[in-house]
Parts: structure tokens; C-alpha cells; sequence
């Protein structure tokens, strides 16, 4: 009997011996996970880079075509001199930037959760919003590779390329950028059907000082790429730099670094001004008041068959009843960019429906570490479920139906006149509420041919 | 072999004290232990784990003269670390009352000790919280989580034994204890493996709750997909554990009435999870495209995520002492069940 118990007594042990390993490998794991945060150099980037370089040749890297570490080293060198870590942010000077971002905001945004401790403040914030509320889904870089990345669908916003979809601003030219004001609206209303939340709760100050850093993130990630550009193209350049071939700015951060500066001036202008336009970044698109009317049954009626017509050509994306099954192999550019093909041909290409545009060989595990996503096709939105992520406002609609999506294969239609453009923005907005039969009466003859 | 049975028999006699005292204060840290689970879980849900930065002082004021209006009507999450803070001592407090009145009324050696452990449990997870304010630093938040559950379950073992089920676990039964002896071999080994699994899930849960912003989508991913199988495990074992209990018809039908408990809360629990998630990232993939999950919107702090997610973590806790309380029951009803009938019935 007391052997009985003592063995009892063993199996408890053994379970807890068992149990404590366990806990103490997931304590390691994520202490180990729990590195300091730093700016990841986008190797994606480079990779797509040198992809483009030689696409008969995915992945296979030749030495003579992919930059060295050295040169790697350099860029991201040459990236913290200018805008600093991610618990110290910098702003370059010489470009106009401290005109529309204020260096003091991105402090409260940057570096770890910190506060100043001062009894009653509503916010004794001092520093660490961004980590706090938006780096495990964006990044610590703003590359859309946080922890959660994963999992979610649509992947959180990869800022490095200044691509955004949702904004009052114009589709193309020099004032494509979103203004301050969308990058709030956002904030505010979250994007409802996907994972991007809400932050009405934060104090006005904090979500201010947040859309500075995203801002302030997406102009790092913008100059990198073309820093990245750049390396690349002086490394296949073996004669220019023979002193160094090893080197991108051979003295930078050193008292003679004027012909650097010179340089990488060259590079920050044209990533600068795009954002500066439009003075402190707030100034909106003039966009044309709805006319009288717009939502009447007949303008509905219009909108209708604009949408089935080739000159807006809705329905060959959303489909025939507005359910978004027209296109099913299409892809935003964050995915393009890695597929390496230009976005016709990647999109095309998917006659009998299958996964178009993918590769075999594409994605593998490198491919992952490096912070590149699993593609997945972006599928135009079932317009009869009422989800508008971009606002629900006739505005809004207008907006996405003239100035497109950004970053994504839903154009901007520049065809269509003004009063047409709202009659389509009446028809969107109706379709939830109509029977889902009535579009089977639809001129079909107008559409060329099946779209199935 | 008859000083064996002596040692034995005299532990038996050694029964809870007749004072009520010991049980009434086990009680009260018991009830008092998940209202401070709950807080210190919002604390997390709410981020507000860093409102108040000092520790032991609040705002360098003491801890208890901290000016109740401004704890009361001040932010929020103020409000709910500091509030944790003063649970947390009282707590604290009630333990070393514990302390003194066990070892004033029980004579039971190893009752004597667990108390001093519990004091000592209760030291270290204060400690561990004040540490992690001052360090600031996540990897104790979740150290500091992972040990709270594990304090909750050692009140609950100290409570069952003022209980008049420790005195007399087999009530009128006495005959067959025997038989009890083996048959309850598998429900207990089976409550015992649960329980190593619930609290391996906690820790778990812990990791997914506290995956630092710096971590790979790998970790984070792999994380999750634990977590759900996991879950699935758990939710399996307690499925046999209650089958185990509803065949075990010489139980007394309070030990029986906990399988179903168990199988209630973890039914809500796997609910909850799902809750949580969808509430912090939104449906996933395989929810299906309505007009309900399309036009979903995640709202960070809002009043439902925040509660639902704490409602995770509690339940969580609630389910591990469950596990607990039945195992300890099963294992005190064979340990004396296993006892040779004493003088009276031979
Ligand atoms: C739970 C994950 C998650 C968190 C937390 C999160 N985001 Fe997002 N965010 C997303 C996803 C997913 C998208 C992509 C939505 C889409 O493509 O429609 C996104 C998109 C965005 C966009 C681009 C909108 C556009 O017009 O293209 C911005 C800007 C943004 N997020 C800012 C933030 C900021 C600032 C925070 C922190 C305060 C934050 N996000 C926190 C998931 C998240
Ligand atoms: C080349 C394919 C394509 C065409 C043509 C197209 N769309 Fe889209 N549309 C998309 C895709 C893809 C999305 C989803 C974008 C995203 O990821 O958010 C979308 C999204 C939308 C949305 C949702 C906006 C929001 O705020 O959520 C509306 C409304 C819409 N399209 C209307 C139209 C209308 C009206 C037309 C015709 C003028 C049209 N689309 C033509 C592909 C297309």
C-alpha cells in the first residue's frame, strides 16, 4: 500500500517535472523573441530587387548580381544616420521635413511604453504609442510584419512603399498622398472588416502624434527602397567606386561628407515632397458637391447600367450580381512586388480560375524569414454586404469609384463624367438592399461576352 | 509494518480543527483571489499595467494613503492598477491572518507549513508585480500571470481541507472503501493530467497574451496554433474526466456535480476564446463572408473587448481550480480509502 502511494506520488512528479519544462521552454521562447526593437533592413526589398534584375533567375542570387553584406551593412547605416532607431527617431534635415512632422510627436509615438508619471494626467504617456497600439500588427519597422501578420486578412499595411487605399486625395500626381486628415479618419473609424481597429479612445493628442509616425515611417521605408535602388545599381556598376566597391557612401557620418549629403539629398527630395504637398499635409482634394438628386430612382437606374457598361466596367471585377466573384486571381501591389511581374501579367494570367500568378517555387520558409507574405489574392469587394472600409459617406464612395484604391487592382475611372460617377455612388450604396435576382434582368448585352 | 499503520492512522485523526476560524479566513482569500485575478487580468486587456510607474508607492504617495478621490475619479486605468494594488495587499493581508489563526487552531504539520508557503506565494507574486512596474518590462507581466492561477490553487487546497468532505470523505460508505480505492485510480489520474494540461494551457495563453511586438510572425503564429490545439486537448480530457465522474456512482454526488461544472465552463471558455479573438483581430478565415462578419469593426480598448478578453483569462484561472479542487477530493477520498478500517467497524 505505501508502494502504491509512492508511485502515485512519482507519476504526480513526473507530470509536474514535465509540465515545468514546458513552461520553462515557452518562458525562453519568448524571452529569447523579446529582442531589443530595431529597424529591419528591408530585405524583401532587395530581394525583389535583384529578382527583377534577372527574372529568369528567381532565386537563384549570383554573386555578381545581389549586394554584399557589406553594402547591406552601409544602407542600413546610412538609414539610422538619417532618421535614427526606433526609441530615438531623427528627422534629416535640409528637405523640409520638420515643416509638416514635428520631431517631438514622433518621440511620443517612438521607443518603448514609458511614462512620465505624473499623478491625475489623463495620459502619463511619455513615449511608446506606436509600440503600444500598433507595432504587433505593423511592425516595429512599419513593414506589415508584426507578430499577428500572419493570421489577419487583409495583411496590416505594409507602409515602406507610401501606398495607402483609403484617402481624400487625388489618384495620381504630385498630391496622391494622403493628407493628415484621412490618416485620422482612419484612426478614428478603424477599417470595419478587417482587422485594422478602431481608436476613437485615444486622446487627440496621441492619435496626432501617431499619424506623424506613420507618415514619418512610410518617408523612412520610401527612402530605403530608393537607397536600395541605389546600392544596387552602383554594385552592378563595378567602375564607379573602385576605391571601395564595398561601400554605398564611402564617408558617411565623417567630417567630408559633402558629396554623401549631395546624394542622399538627391534621394530624400522626391520622396519628401509628394507628403509635403498641400503644406501641413492636411489639404484635401476639392472634390464636387453631389448634384441634386443623385440618389433618385432614376440616377439609381443609371448607375446600374453604367455598371454593367464597358465604360466603367464595374461588374467585371464585382461581378455579375455585385458579389465580388468576377476576378478571382487579382493582386495588390504589396504582393505584386514579390511576384516581381508587372500587375497586368500576374493578374491576367488566370484563364481557367485557378491561383493565377504565383509561381511554384515561389514561397518557402527563406522567403518568410526575410518578412515577405504568403501572397493571397485580393478579391474586389461583395458590394452587397454594405462593407465600405474606406467610409460609408456618398463621399467616400465617390472618391474610391474616381480616385481608385490605392495599392490595389480597383481603378480609377477618369471615363466617367461627374453626374455618372454619382449615379454609380447611388447604385453602390443601394445594392444591399436590393434582391439579389433583380441584376439577372441586367443588359447583358452590354458586357462582352461571359465572365464567370 | 505496524508502525507504518500507526504513522498512518495518527495523520488520519489529525483532522481540521474544530475552531470554524481557519475555514472562514481560507474562504474569504478564496473569493477575494478571483476578483484580483479578474482586476489583474483588465490590467493587461486595459495596458494599464504602466499608469501607475512607482512601486511600492503610488505616485510617491504610500500605497494605502494614496488619495481615494483621485483613485476613484481619476483615469482609468489608474483606477485599475491601483485598485489591483490594494486588492493585492489585502490579499496579502488575509493571508498572514490565515498564518496566525492555522497555526493557533490546526495542529496538522503540513497544514502549518502550507500556510507559511502561501504567505510566502502571495510575497513573491507582489514582488513580481512591483518588479515588473519598475523594470517595465513584459516578460514579468507574464511571469507575474503565470504565478497568480498557481496562488489561486493554493488557496482552494488549503480551503478543501477545513472542509467536513476532508474529515469524512466516504460519509456512510465506510464498507466499501476498497473498492472505492480502485476504482477511482483512473478519475484520478485523469483529473491530474487535466490539471497539468489546464495550467500548461494558462501558461500558453500567458504567451500569446504577452508575444513582445519584436517577436517573428512565426512565433506569434506557431503561439496560437498551441493554444488552439491545445485547447482542444483540454477541452477532450475534461470531456473524459466527466464521463469518468458520471460512471463513478459510489461518489458523493458534490465531487459528481463538479464534472459537469467543469465541462459548463469549458464550453464557455472555448467560446470565450473565440470572442477574444474576434474581438481583437477580427473573424478569421473560414468565418464565412456575411453582412455581420464583413462589416466587423475592432475597436482597441472597447468595453467588449476588454471584458471578454479579462473573461478569457479568469475563466481560465476558474477552470484550473476546479481541476484542482477535484483532484485534491479524489486524491484525500483514496488516500483514506486506502487507510485499513480502524477499530470501530471491525
Ligand atoms: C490588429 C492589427 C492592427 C493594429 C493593432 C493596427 N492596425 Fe493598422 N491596419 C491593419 C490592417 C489589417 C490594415 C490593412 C487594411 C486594408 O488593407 O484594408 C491596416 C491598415 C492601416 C493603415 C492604412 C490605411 C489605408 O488607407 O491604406 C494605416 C495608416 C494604419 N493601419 C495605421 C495604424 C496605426 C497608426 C495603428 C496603431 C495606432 C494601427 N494601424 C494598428 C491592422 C492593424
Ligand atoms: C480591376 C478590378 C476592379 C474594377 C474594374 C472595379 N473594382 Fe471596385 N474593387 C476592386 C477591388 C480589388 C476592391 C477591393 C480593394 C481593397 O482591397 O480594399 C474593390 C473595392 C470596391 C469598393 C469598396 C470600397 C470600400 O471603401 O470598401 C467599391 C464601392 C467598389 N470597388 C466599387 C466599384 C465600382 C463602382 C466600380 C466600377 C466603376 C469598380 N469598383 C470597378 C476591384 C475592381
Amino acid at each position: 500500500m505505501k508502494l502504491q502511494l509512492s508511485t502515485e506520488i512519482t507519476g504526480l512528479r513526473n507530470n509536474g517535472v514535465f509540465a515545468s519544462l514546458l513552461v520553462t521552454c515557452l518562458f525562453t521562447l519568448i524571452g529569447c523573441d523579446s529582442n531589443p526593437a530595431s529597424f529591419q533592413v528591408n530585405e524583401a526589398y532587395i530581394r525583389a530587387v535583384e529578382y527583377k534584375a534577372d527574372v529568369t533567375k528567381p532565386l537563384m542570387r549570383e554573386a555578381e548580381t545581389q549586394l554584399s553584406t557589406a553594402q547591406i551593412q552601409n544602407v542600413s547605416e546610412i538609414m539610422e544616420g538619417l532618421f535614427g532607431t526606433p526609441d530615438e527617431p531623427n528627422l534629416p534635415g535640409g528637405v523640409g521635413l520638420e515643416d509638416f512632422l514635428s520631431l517631438r510627436k514622433l518621440k511620443i509615438a517612438a521607443g518603448p511604453v514609458t511614462y512620465t508619471g505624473e499623478a491625475g494626467s489623463t495620459s502619463g504617456l511619455e513615449s511608446g504609442l506606436y509600440r503600444r497600439h500598433c507595432a504587433h500588427c505593423h511592425g516595429v519597422s512599419g513593414d506589415g510584419h508584426g507578430p499577428t501578420a500572419q493570421f489577419l486578412n487583409p495583411y496590416p499595411r505594409d507602409y515602406r512603399m507610401g501606398q495607402f487605399k483609403f484617402k481624400l486625395t487625388d489618384a495620381d500626381g504630385a498630391y496622391k498622398k494622403p493628407s493628415k486628415a484621412d490618416f485620422h479618419r482612419t484612426l478614428m473609424q478603424g477599417i470595419a472588416g478587417t482587422s485594422m481597429p478602431s481608436f476613437r479612445v485615444l486622446p487627440e493628442p496621441e492619435r496626432e502624434a501617431l499619424v506623424d509616425y506613420v507618415i514619418y515611417l512610410s518617408i523612412r521605408g520610401q527612402t530605403e527602397r530608393a537607397l536600395i535602388e541605389a546600392a544596387y545599381f552602383n554594385a552592378s556598376d563595378k567602375q564607379e567606386d573602385q576605391g571601395n566597391p564595398q561601400k554605398l557612401l564611402v564617408n558617411f557620418g565623417e567630417a567630408s561628407q559633402d558629396q554623401d549629403l549631395e546624394f542622399v539629398k538627391e534621394l530624400l527630395v522626391p520622396v519628401v515632397l509628394p507628403w509635403a504637398n498641400g503644406g501641413q499635409g492636411t489639404v484635401q482634394r476639392t472634390i464636387e458637391e453631389a448634384p441634386v438628386g443623385w440618389d433618385s430612382p432614376e440616377s439609381i437606374e443609371l448607375g446600374r447600367k453604367l455598371f454593367y457598361q464597358s465604360k466603367a466596367n464595374c461588374y467585371s471585377c464585382h461581378g455579375r450580381t455585385g458579389i465580388g466573384d468576377g476576378q478571382n486571381n487579382l493582386f495588390d501591389n504589396w504582393t505584386l512586388e514579390h511576384l516581381g511581374n508587372a500587375q497586368g501579367e500576374a493578374a491576367g494570367s488566370g484563364e481557367d480560375g485557378e491561383i493565377a500568378g504565383i509561381p511554384e517555387y515561389f514561397y518557402n520558409s527563406e522567403l518568410a524569414q526575410i518578412g515577405v507574405v504568403k501572397p493571397r489574392n485580393v478579391k474586389p469587394r461583395n458590394l452587397r454586404l454594405g462593407n465600405y472600409r474606406g467610409g460609408r459617406r456618398p463621399i467616400d464612395i465617390y472618391q474610391r469609384i474616381t480616385g481608385g484604391i490605392e495599392g490595389t487592382p480597383m481603378p480609377a475611372n477618369t471615363k466617367l463624367t461627374q453626374a455618372e460617377a454619382w449615379s454609380l455612388v447611388a447604385y453602390v450604396l443601394n445594392l444591399p438592399y436590393e434582391p439579389a435576382s433583380r441584376p439577372k434582368t441586367a443588359p447583358v448585352f452590354q458586357g462582352v461576352g461571359s465572365n464567370k | 509494518m505496524a508502525t507504518d499503520i500507526e504513522l498512518v492512522d495518527k495523520r488520519v485523526r489529525l483532522q481540521s480543527p474544530s475552531s470554524l476560524w481557519p475555514m472562514r479566513v481560507a474562504k474569504l482569500i478564496t473569493f477575494l483571489t478571483f476578483p484580483l485575478i479578474w482586476v489583474g487580468g483588465l490590467v493587461t486587456s486595459t495596458d494599464a499595467g504602466m499608469a501607475v510607474p512607482d512601486w511600492p508607492t503610488t505616485y510617491g504617495y504610500n500605497m494605502f494613503l494614496y488619495p481615494w478621490e483621485t483613485w476613484l475619479l481619476g483615469p482609468w486605468d489608474v483606477f485599475i492598477e491601483h485598485g489591483h494594488r490594494l486588492l493585492g495587499s489585502l490579499v496579502g493581508m488575509v493571508t498572514i491572518v490565515q498564518l496566525v489563526v492555522v497555526r493557533k487552531f490546526d495542529e496538522r504539520p503540513w497544514m502549518r507549513k502550507l500556510v507559511v508557503y502561501a504567505l510566502l506565494a502571495v510575497i513573491s507574486q507582489g514582488i513580481l508585480g512591483g518588479v515588473r512596474v519598475i523594470e517595465n518590462e513584459k516578460l514579468l507581466a507574464m511571469l507575474h500571470g503565470c504565478t497568480g492561477p498557481l496562488f489561486f490553487a493554493l488557496t482552494v487546497v488549503v480551503l478543501t481541507a477545513f472542509t467536513k468532505f476532508w474529515d469524512d470523505p466516504l460519509g456512510n460508505c465506510e464498507a466499501l472503501a476498497g473498492e472505492i480505492h480502485t476504482r477511482l485510480a483512473k478519475p484520478l489520474r485523469l483529473a491530474t493530467v487535466t490539471t497539468v494540461l489546464v495550467y500548461l494551457q494558462l501558461v500558453l495563453g500567458a504567451s500569446v497574451r504577452h508575444t513582445p511586438v519584436t517577436a517573428s510572425t512565426q512565433t506569434f503564429s506557431m503561439l496560437v496554433v498551441f493554444h488552439v490545439i491545445m485547447g482542444l486537448v483540454v477541452t477532450g480530457h475534461i470531456v473524459a474526466v466527466a464521463l469518468s465522474l458520471r460512471q463513478s456512482k459510489q461518489l458523493a454526488p458534490k465531487i459528481r456535480q463538479s464534472g459537469k461544472w467543469l465541462l459548463g465552463l469549458v464550453l464557455l471558455q472555448v467560446g470565450l476564446g473565440v470572442g477574444t479573438w474576434v474581438l481583437k483581430y477580427g473573424y478569421p478565415l473560414g468565418f464565412g463572408e456575411t453582412k455581420l462578419t464583413a462589416n466587423h469593426l475592432v475597436v482597441t480598448y472597447g468595453w467588449w473587448q476588454s471584458h471578454i478578453t479579462t473573461a478569457h483569462m479568469a475563466t481560465g484561472s476558474l477552470i484550473l481550480i476546479n481541476c484542482v479542487l477535484l483532484t485534491t477530493r479524489l486524491q484525500r477520498l483514496r488516500f483514506v480509502a486506502s487507510l485499513p478500517n480502524d477499530g470501530e467497524t471491525k
